[in-house]
């Protein structure tokens, strides 16, 4: 436990009291510290920055991500989230011994994720070679109500002598991606006439560029005490920014800081831009780092927040997932998305899947609109990207890129050569369809719940109409008078090149139908824009005819004379041992079976056919939901971090609460027990919006009818009360369960 | 491990057998500027020349070594020098051992109880007269990455290259109960795409955030399935590799090192093995419960 003694050491800005608030950690373990930095990033949806020290050594994964910020991978070419230069980096010198990145084993330190006031502290105390000891204490935080403004306070306290110190607030000179790639050039720095230091980078590419201030003042002692030279440096040592003076023993001396950045991509103007913060920021008197930080979160978590007594653990896992949604997503950028490992990590290159509309989405359609608006906007603007590669599939319409980037355009790679030459191809770009249909249900998601018109008529019939055309041209009509589609991959990747896999084929029907419906409600209620939007897209009504074809005539697979729905084609006819039977111990099967055996049993990666009982409650009723589910989840691996919330939402829903919590409580820990293995290289984004999920839609049983909102609650018994808000069609809904005896209540 | 001393000492008793040992002493004190002491425990106190038959070492000396004759107990003598030195190097004799105990009662009790780098001579292995690759096995547990500074060592000295081989464990504990800090690659190996993004992540945490790791030592990872030691044991093969350098904790008795003790019985490569320490940091999340 951290104690009372250390939080007194902790002036200005004090972190909320309660656990279910925060996360923190205890100690120091360098071969923990990848998880830390994760797991302790701080950010706004415009930036994300790492959790690292700030004072960066061989231990540390230092990375800013500047959203949208990409530049051609080395090797790929493809597109890769650029890491910037780490903007909280101080290099420290007592005595003219310079602590800089030296190997030093931190004592009393701990870390505290203020989840509630989106703030980030840290204490240490480092003991040099001469036995001076000197305790740090940092606080951080993103600002939300200026998304370019990072702030930072250090505090510095010479414990056992008296001696001269200083800090230089340094941005590096150089930023490295993982393997040692640098994606940004330093262009230049220098030191600002009213202070700091403005820092220049490019990328590679030469597309972007991106612009750092960074300007540090004492607010504490005399102003006399303190000397100040800032310099430009180069790309080894960065800019410098460096306050020295005559410390006297046990006296606490303190700093703030403020970081501005800014990218060619969002302004024209970065630099005068960058200045304009610094100088406004300056101005104040004294700076206040984190004037308004709690304000605008409070307000954010006044919607988003989710109350849950009597289960902390699971309390705290839910405000820490929404913690980092909500630093993901940015209301005032229509051209970004949020990657699969947010802007906390460089996995996947940042790049953009169907995680976010059918995992993060639905959190943000219910508690921040706008961000929601903001998310689907990107797909919208993407479209263009869409379409070429629909084209060069030789289809029509629009097929949504597997992994997207800046344009929409398909940025999966088309392989990974291993180290001992090994090919190993990546299908998913081709073959996973589904994310096209994926898209068209954000798109008709947003527009239901919220109702937002304008979103509807600019975009999202346009989004719906080019879908659905994909999927008339992508299918085949077979001998049996059937649309089918055939060669292709579901979300269980286990199993590929393979025809009618349910999901796709359902949620491509779907497509086709809620397009049609949302075309129709266009010509009754603006009949000239949809003329227009018809003109635009070239779509006659020669083929609208076809796609009302299409869609009574598409396979399906749901016979109820069949076990379960089959998942594809074929899928009966493999070996259906469960994964129990084929002996997971711990790990995903496809480390232990050869993939080729593996296709040849119906072990599944991840939740593919029941997903469509997520997506559509409204199946359970009539499709034997819970036949399915009892069929398939023992055939799953969960080789997928997916996999956890989906079944974690279902079997509450289908009131298996003991296997209900045994997935929530997966899903909770992903990231903060580090369930796969791989917290380090970022936050798990779907997981964070699979376990809202997980308890709004399945212990709670929300659900959005066309009739309203409703709830069928599946409480266990040690959960005393949910209360959660939701938007629907503009009025916030507040949503209250409580246990023992069951009650519920929608305000 | 105790940088401070920078010699070898070879224990010789005579035999044919643990003259195997000599090659890769010498070799190993040639790359590393290392003095090589070589000691004969006996009974009696022997004459200079008569060591050297005995011994059956070349006549006009090793340049760059010692030569003494010790009177007492093998085991005690060998471990008095053994803490003033880094690194033992012995041949074992495969007898008995094998079958449950480790091969060659001396060579058990000086890897057990020394403080010291053992390299190990085991009885199929040939011995090397220099090192052009030099095989790591890792578990993924922070403290078997404990092996790599003298992994980097003595190919830094040598101008090998360092093949790590990752083998998970097969687990059926909890995750809270493994070792903090862990990270095994099987955990994304279905996920094709992101084998590079964990394989990185892994070389960062276990090989390249050490002191002495240099960009100028190649290093490649590879991950394995299977039986840790038969896995070691093909790569070594496959790689044509010189050495092993493995981690272990030093304790020897039936349950623990059962990776350590089959490698000294089958071995077809030397082994030199690191006593790794115990965990100097500990951290924790707190929970909120």
């Amino acid at each position: 436990m951290v104690t009372n003694t250390k939080e007194s050491l902790l002036t200005g800005f004090v972190p909320t009291s309660d656990k279910t608030w925060r996360i923190v950690q205890e100690g120091y373990d360098p071969f923990e510290e990848h998880d830390m930095e994760t797991i302790f990033t701080v950010g706004n949806g415009f930036l994300g920055v790492r959790g690292t020290s700030e004072f960066i050594s061989r231990q540390s994964r230092p990375g800013m991500f500047v959203a949208g910020l990409f530049a051609p991978d080395q090797h790929s070419g493809l597109p890769q989230m650029a890491v910037c230069p780490h903007p909280f980096s101080i290099r420290v010198a007592v005595e003219d011994q310079d602590y800089g990145s030296q190997e030093m084993a931190p004592e009393d330190h701990f870390r505290i994720l203020d989840l509630k006031q989106g703030v980030s502290f840290r204490n240490w105390i480092i003991e040099d070679s001469e036995g001076r000891r000197t305790r740090f204490h940092s606080q951080r935080s993103a600002s939300i109500a200026n998304r370019r403004a990072l702030f930072q306070q250090i505090e510095v306290q010479p414990l056992n002598y008296s001696g001269k110190i200083s800090l230089d607030f340094n941005i590096p000179g150089r930023s490295q991606n993982m393997g040692g790639s640098e994606l940004l050039v330093r262009l230049g720095a220098e030191a600002l006439e009213a202070g700091g230091t403005l820092s220049r980078f490019e990328t590679k590419d030469q597309r972007r560029q991106l612009f750092i201030g960074s300007r540090a003042l004492p607010c504490t002692g005399h102003p006399d005490l303190f000397v100040h030279e800032a310099h430009g440096g180069d790309a080894d040592t960065g800019a410098s920014d460096r306050w020295s003076w005559s410390a006297a023993i046990g006296e606490t001396y303190t700093f703030t800081r403020m970081i501005s950045v800014a990218t060619t991509r969002e302004t024209e103007e970065p630099s005068a831009t960058v200045i304009s913060d610094l100088d406004l920021w300056a101005g104040s008197a004294p700076p206040d780092s984190f004037h308004n930080v709690p304000d605008s979160w409070r307000e954010l978590w006044e919607v988003s927040d989710v109350v849950l007594e009597g289960d902390p653990t699971i309390q705290q896992a839910l405000r820490f997932y929404i913690y980092h949604m909500l630093i993901s997503a940015n209301p005032d950028d229509e051209y970004v998305s949020i990657g699969a490992r947010t802007l906390s990590g460089e996995a996947y290159n940042g790049h953009v899947f169907w995680d976010t509309e059918t995992y993060m989405l639905p959190f943000f359609v219910a508690t921040q609109p706008r961000m929601a608006r903001a998310l689907m906007m990107y797909r919208y603007h993407t479209l263009d990207g869409a379409r070429r590669k629909a084209i060069a599939h030789g289809c029509k319409g629009a097929f949504y890129a597997w992994e997207s980037a800046e344009t929409g355009d398909e940025v999966t790679p088309e392989e990974i050569i291993m180290e001992d030459n090994r090919v190993i191809p990546i299908h998913t770009g081709h073959l996973q369809v589904h994310i096209t249909a994926d898209v068209a249900h954000g798109a008709r998601r947003y527009w239901h719940a919220t109702g937002d018109e304008t979103f509807i008529r600019e975009a999202g019939t346009e989004i719906m109409l080019e879908t659905a055309r994909f999927w008339k041209s992508r299918a085949e009509l077979g001998d049996d008078g059937l649309y089918h589609l055939n060669d292709l991959q579901g979300p269980d990747e286990y199993h590929i090149h393979i025809s009618d896999n349910a999901y796709t084929n359902y949620m491509a029907g779907w497509n086709v139908i809620r397009a049609l419906g949302t075309l129709d409600w266009l010509r009754d209620n603006h009949p000239k824009e949809a003329r227009e939007l018809l003109d635009k897209i070239a779509m006659d009504q020669n083929e609208i005819e076809d796609l009302q074809d299409f869609v009574t005539r598409i396979y399906s697979a749901d016979n109820p004379e069949a076990p379960a729905i089959e998942q594809f084609k074929g899928y009966f006819e493999l070996d259906s041992s469960t994964v129990e039977e084929l002996g997971r111990k711990d790990g995903p099967l496809s480390v232990t079976l050869d993939e080729e055996l593996l296709q040849k049993t119906q072990v599944l990666k991840q939740a593919d056919t029941l997903l469509l009982f997520q997506l559509f409650p409204e199946l359970a009723c009539k499709s034997g939901f819970r036949r399915n589910f009892d069929y398939y989840e023992p055939r799953t691996d969960h080789g997928s971090s997916l996999s956890y919330p989906t079944h974690a939402l279902l079997a509450a829903r289908l009131g298996y609460t003991e296997k209900a919590l045994k997935y929530l409580a997966l899903t909770a820990g992903l990231d903060l027990d580090d369930v796969m293995g791989n917290a380090a290289l970022g936050i798990h984004a779907a997981t964070a919006g699979g376990l809202w999920q997980a308890v709004v839609f399945g212990f709670a049983g929300l659900q959005y009818t066309d009739d309203g909102i409703t709830v069928d609650p599946h409480m266990p018994s040690h959960w005393d009360r949910l209360a959660f808000s939701v938007f629907h069609h503009g009025r916030l809904v507040k949503v209250e369960v409580t246990n023992n005896p069951l009650k519920w209540e929608i305000l | 491990m105790n940088a401070t001393k920078k010699c070898l000492l070879l224990p010789l008793d005579g035999s044919e057998n643990s003259l195997k040992a000599l090659a890769p002493a010498m070799a190993l004190s040639k790359a590393l500027f290392q003095t090589l002491h070589i000691i004969h425990v006996s009974d009696s106190q022997l004459p200079h020349d008569e060591l050297i038959t005995k011994l059956g070492l070349p006549k006009r000396g090793i340049a760059g070594s010692t030569i003494d004759s010790v009177i007492g107990d093998p085991v005690e003598e060998i471990l008095r020098r053994a803490e003033e030195v880094e690194y033992v190097v012995m041949a074992t004799k495969g007898q008995g051992g094998c079958q449950g105990k480790m091969a060659g009662s001396v060579a058990e009790q000086i890897l057990h109880r020394s403080t010291a780098n053992v390299l190990v001579i085991p009885p199929r292995a040939a011995g090397f007269e220099k090192i052009s690759r030099v095989v790591v096995p890792l578990d993924g547990t922070p403290s078997a990455s404990d092996a790599m500074p003298a992994a980097f060592a003595i190919a830094q000295a040598t101008g090998a290259s360092i093949s790590i081989i990752h083998i998970p464990p097969v687990r059926s504990t909890k995750r809270e109960d493994l070792e903090p800090g862990s990270l095994f690659v099987e955990g994304m190996l279905d996920e094709s795409e992101g084998i590079g993004d964990i394989k990185n992540e892994f070389l960062d945490r276990f090989v390249r955030h050490h002191e002495n790791y240099g960009p100028d030592v190649p290093v490649t990872l590879e991950v394995g399935i299977g039986h840790p030691s038969q896995v070691i044991i093909d790569t070594v093969r496959n790689l044509d590799a010189d050495l092993i350098v493995a981690g272990w904790h030093g304790t020897l008795e039936i349950g623990h090192a059962q990776t350590l003790k089959s490698l000294v019985c089958q071995a077809t490569k030397p082994l030199l093995a690191i006593r790794v320490g115990a965990r100097k940091f500990h951290s924790k999340l707190v929970s909120a419960a």
